[in-house]
């Protein structure tokens, strides 16, 4: 009978032990993080900007820049981890969007780098941001200064 | 069967050794003292000023839009999953100082909306990569851009962590700052929190 007991309680414990290791990811949904948005900053700081774009046309086209006249300099950058571990990011000067895809800005990936912001960024600010595709030509997004993303 | 006493018996001893929490110290802080400056301009001994509180810090710098928000908002997460509690302090550490000043991280600060027990800092070059070493935060300046307006602007390549200290300021936990599941911290830090 003792040894039963012992055997239940062990069971039991190795249960409970699984369930508190368990680790359930709370990953933002897809909706939330494709959202066209820019995060507040302050003049002469820097901004991102997020947004996607669908190429809707039957070739596929090339994204050659981008620019904002609310910044001194904007470019797209990538966000990405370096050969030795760390976070970094670099400018993408030509990106790729293939016909039906869609070309989509998110924080930890690809974001418009805002740099020298001519003025604040504040919540219901927006920011213009003009991008220019070899094939579409200028296309043009206003994307709401959000906080707390 | 008769050998199944004993057995159950051990499982169960190895069992109950693996469930309790005394997490691993990572690094003992505990016997370094960094002066910084907060937010305020106010001078802050790290960590000894934080003792007998449990500690939860981002490494960021401001000039950083994309990678290092989501480090902060991951600690603004834990502090709202914990209902802005007084027994945790948040911090965010800055290892750019030279652009980070208390006035560049005040304004930094006021764009997420935060309250007293969320502090950032900074110091002066020395300090502050004395303290990275300790907690073995890397970062390089990665390249420099020059501005249309004929300023030179650099990025930075560093280390991407959160880390957590317990009340005696050693470091029990770390996380990749950035990716980290908030629940993930939230659930260690209430495995040892008392
Ligand atoms: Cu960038």
């Amino acid at each position: 009978m003792k040894k039963l007991v012992v055997f239940f309680l062990s069971l039991f414990i190795l249960i409970n032990c699984g369930k508190s290791s368990e680790k359930n990811s709370s990953e933002t949904s897809v909706d939330q993080e494709t959202q066209n948005w820019a995060r507040p900053g302050s003049q002469g700081q820097m901004s991102g900007a997020y947004f996607v774009y669908e190429n809707t046309l039957d070739v596929s086209d090339t994204l050659i820049s981008v620019d904002s006249p609310q910044a001194m300099m904007t470019q797209i950058h990538e966000s990405y981890t370096t050969e030795d571990g760390l976070a970094g990011m670099r400018e993408k000067k030509e990106i790729i969007v293939h016909s039906d895809e869609s070309l989509i800005l998110k924080q930890g990936g690809l974001h418009v780098m805002l740099m020298n912001l001519k003025e604040d960024l504040s919540e219901n600010d927006s920011v213009e941001v003009t991008l220019e595709f070899t094939e579409a030509g200028t296309v043009k997004f206003k994307l709401p200064v959000k906080s707390n993303k | 069967m008769k050998l199944f006493f004993p057995a159950s018996f051990l499982i169960l001893c190895t069992v109950l050794i693996s469930c309790t929490n005394s997490p691993k110290i990572i690094d003992d802080l505990s016997d370094k003292s960094f002066e910084v400056l907060n937010q305020n301009g106010e001078s802050v001994t790290f960590p000894d000023d934080y003792e007998g509180k449990y500690v939860v810090a981002g490494f960021i710098y401001t000039n950083c839009p994309d990678i290092c928000p989501l480090v902060t908002q991951n600690l603004i997460k834990v502090q709202k999953e914990f209902n802005n509690p007084d027994d945790i302090q948040f911090l965010g550490i800055t290892f750019d100082p030279k652009r980070d000043t208390p006035e560049v991280l005040k304004n930094y600060k006021g764009l997420f909306n935060l309250d007293d027990n969320f502090d950032f800092l900074t110091a002066d070059s020395t300090t502050i990569s004395e303290l990275m070493d300790s907690v073995r935060v890397r970062s390089d300046v990665s390249f420099t851009q020059v501005r249309d307006d004929d300023k030179e602007v650099y990025f930075m390549n560093h280390s991407d962590k959160i880390m957590v200290l317990d009340k005696k300021g050693r470091v029990i936990f770390e996380y990749g700052g950035s990716m980290t599941p908030v629940n993930y911290i939230v659930e260690d830090i209430q495995s040892v929190r008392r």
